[in-house]
């Protein structure tokens, strides 16, 4: 059981890395972009679009990618009071019950009805309502539920995680979290 | 009832510690589910594309971003440095450069923790060496790092701005006045306390530069970042760019800045903009919690429970102030600003807007009560960072003392605001 767990573990970090790689790239891409379309808009007085466009492409990526890597990061938010102060078996039965209860239903319903609502925009064939704009409307649409099942993967190495602590007794990694307040 | 009822759930369950985002949107499908059926949250990729659409939160990455690469060019070392220097043999003299780089790294970064971390590893060992009093020390850098709260281009107005439907650069504009306030307090506090008790604050020791090369290195120092928030901001209040344009400006500008200072390499971009990647991520997911729970609570009839209550509350829109400001310093003990700004505040928006409240006031206030609220002990989120970057010597009592003087002066100005908006321009 240990090693399939651990192999398992193994990947869906990989998955989630790759996640936060794209997300920076997309987070570089983001700010260039908008920098590129000020310039081009006060100096040049050229406004393109597809280029605006593009700016809330990368924006939706920084997040929707960047959510599944934070989880795999334990980079989100918690309430950690008595969370902080629980031994590492508390904390994994806490990750572990949480996934399963709070992660998985909500990840679940929202790929199923982002799969309806991506696969809505490719049917109809749905692109800018603008000239210029960019076509292919279902690409980013299929980002929301491709994210919310990376979440749903981030969720399973939450799990196995939780595994790895409460089986192997192995210590929870400290976290590395950036705090925002 | 029930969206009641979720609420309590759900906040109760946030003690528990898991992520917020998901306690939150976990509580809001059961609940959600079991009032209205699945079929509730067909809409929210609809909502998720509306967030994804939206140029002004758009901002809050691109901010982020400035904030974390002005960081990583150690430009706050330096300001406080030659700063303190400039101040010479003036007693408090580090203590009021603290908060001056404090305001500036806050207007810089927006992110509390980011400044109080900072702020407490360079300024705290610089104090504790010249023999400064350690609750003066601490309570100048926990006050001076939360002024990022309050001081533009912060986070929060941003949010607050998406939320109430207001348009950023008025927050902005609005909260210049209470926060320059804040700022010339904070530095009058200071040198009161020195001029009552010198020991308390000992000037530093006299270098023996000729003072002009001490005035260029200070400016040197100072006036590049000064620049670029004053690009960044102006370019805002003049209505010239909109936010998101200005922080994209602004991050580049801050790229510039640290190739200047030769602080520049491809790795330092790359690890900023991982730093940026996990914290935006970490205010969206709550966003997307929140798009769950406030359709729950909606579809549920929380929302005209809590508007019927709070309507009927005496006094009027007093009563419902002073409820609400209360209710949120609590709040903000336990919880983040995003999840009050994502969660609390939808709910209290419309009850503001029929009383007749004006909406700026009202996210002012509400800024500059959080802003308090992480102060103050025991459970503000500044001490909590401070302990955890100060010396072994430095003992939480010490912190906590050291700040009440600081939460009374925050506390008459959210006073001040309250009761005569007009002051401020309100």
């Amino acid at each position: 059981m240990m090693p399939f767990i651990l192999l398992l573990d193994t990947l869906l970090k990989k998955i989630t890395q790759l996640c936060g790689i794209l997300a920076v790239v997309a987070m570089i891409g983001l700010l260039f972009n908008v920098f590129y379309d000020v310039v081009m808009r006060y100096a040049f007085n050229d406004v393109s679009i597809g280029m605006q466009e593009l700016e809330w492409h990368l924006f939706a990526c920084v997040f929707l990618l960047g959510t599944p890597y934070a989880m795999q990061q334990d980079g989100h938010v918690r309430v950690d009071i008595f969370y902080e102060r629980w031994s590492d078996q508390v904390k994994a039965l806490v990750n572990l019950l949480g996934a399963m209860l709070f992660i998985f239903p909500f990840v679940i319903l929202v790929t199923m009805y982002g799969s309806d609502f991506a696969y809505e925009a490719y049917d109809i064939g749905e692109g800018s309502g603008d000239p210029g704009g960019l076509p292919h409307r279902w690409i980013i649409k299929s980002l929301i539920p491709l994210s919310f099942a990376l979440m749903g993967l981030a969720g399973l190495g939450m799990i196995t995680q939780a595994l790895r602590v409460l089986i192997g007794k192995e210590p929870y990694p400290k976290q590395q979290r950036e705090h925002l307040s | 009832m029930t969206g009641i009822v979720m609420f309590v759930v759900a906040l109760l369950m946030l003690i528990l510690g898991f992520p917020v985002a998901f306690t939150f949107a976990g509580v809001a499908l059961a609940f959600g589910v079991w009032s209205e059926g699945m079929e509730l949250f067909a809409f929210v990729p609809y909502r998720i594309q509306s967030i994804m659409q939206n140029t002004i939160l758009m901002a809050i990455p691109l901010f982020i971003f400035m904030g974390v690469v002005l960081q990583k060019t150690r430009l706050a070392e330096q300001l406080l440095e030659s700063m303190a220097q400039l101040f010479g043999r003036v007693s408090g003299g580090i203590a009021i450069s603290t908060i001056l780089v404090g305001a500036l790294l806050a207007a810089s970064t927006g992110v509390v923790g980011a400044s109080v971390v900072a702020m407490g590893l360079i300024s705290l060992p610089c104090m504790l060496k010249y023999n400064y009093d350690k609750q003066l020390a601490c309570g100048t850098i926990c006050a001076s790092g939360t002024l990022g709260q309050i001081i533009p281009p912060s986070i929060i107005l941003i949010i607050l701005g998406d939320v109430l439907g207001l348009p950023v650069g008025d927050l902005f504009k609005a909260a210049m006045a209470p926060g320059l306030l804040l700022i010339a307090l904070y530095i009058g506090y200071i040198l009161f306390v020195t001029l009552k008790d010198p020991e308390r604050a000992p000037p530093m020791p006299v270098v023996d530069e000729p003072k002009l090369t001490m005035i260029r290195k200070a400016l040197t120092a100072i006036i590049p970042p000064l620049a670029l928030i004053a690009v960044v901001l102006g370019s805002i209040f003049t209505g010239i760019a909109t936010p998101t344009e200005s922080s994209a400006l602004g991050g580049v500008g801050a790229l510039l800045l640290a190739l200047a200072y030769r602080q520049f390499s491809f790795s330092m971009l790359w690890q900023s903009a991982k730093e940026t990647v996990t914290v935006t991520a970490m205010v969206f997911a709550i966003l997307l919690g929140a798009t769950a729970f406030s359709m729950s609570f909606s579809y549920t009839g929380g929302d005209m429970l809590l508007e019927e209550w709070l309507l009927d509350l005496p006094g009027e829109k007093w009563g419902f102030l002073i409820l609400t400001m209360l209710v949120i310093l609590i709040l903000g003990f336990f919880i983040d600003f995003v999840e009050i700004s994502f969660i609390i505040v939808p709910v209290l928006a419309p009850i503001a807007e029929a009383l007749g409240i004006s909406m700026v006031w009202f996210a002012i206030l509400i800024a500059m009560n959080l802003q308090t609220s992480f102060l103050t002990p025991p459970f503000g989120f500044s001490l909590f960072y401070l302990k955890g970057v100060a010396p072994p010597q430095v003992r939480t009592v010490d912190i906590y003392r050291g700040v009440l003087p600081f939460i009374a002066i925050q506390m008459a100005v959210v006073l001040a605001l309250l009761v005569r908006p007009g002051w401020f321009g309100l």
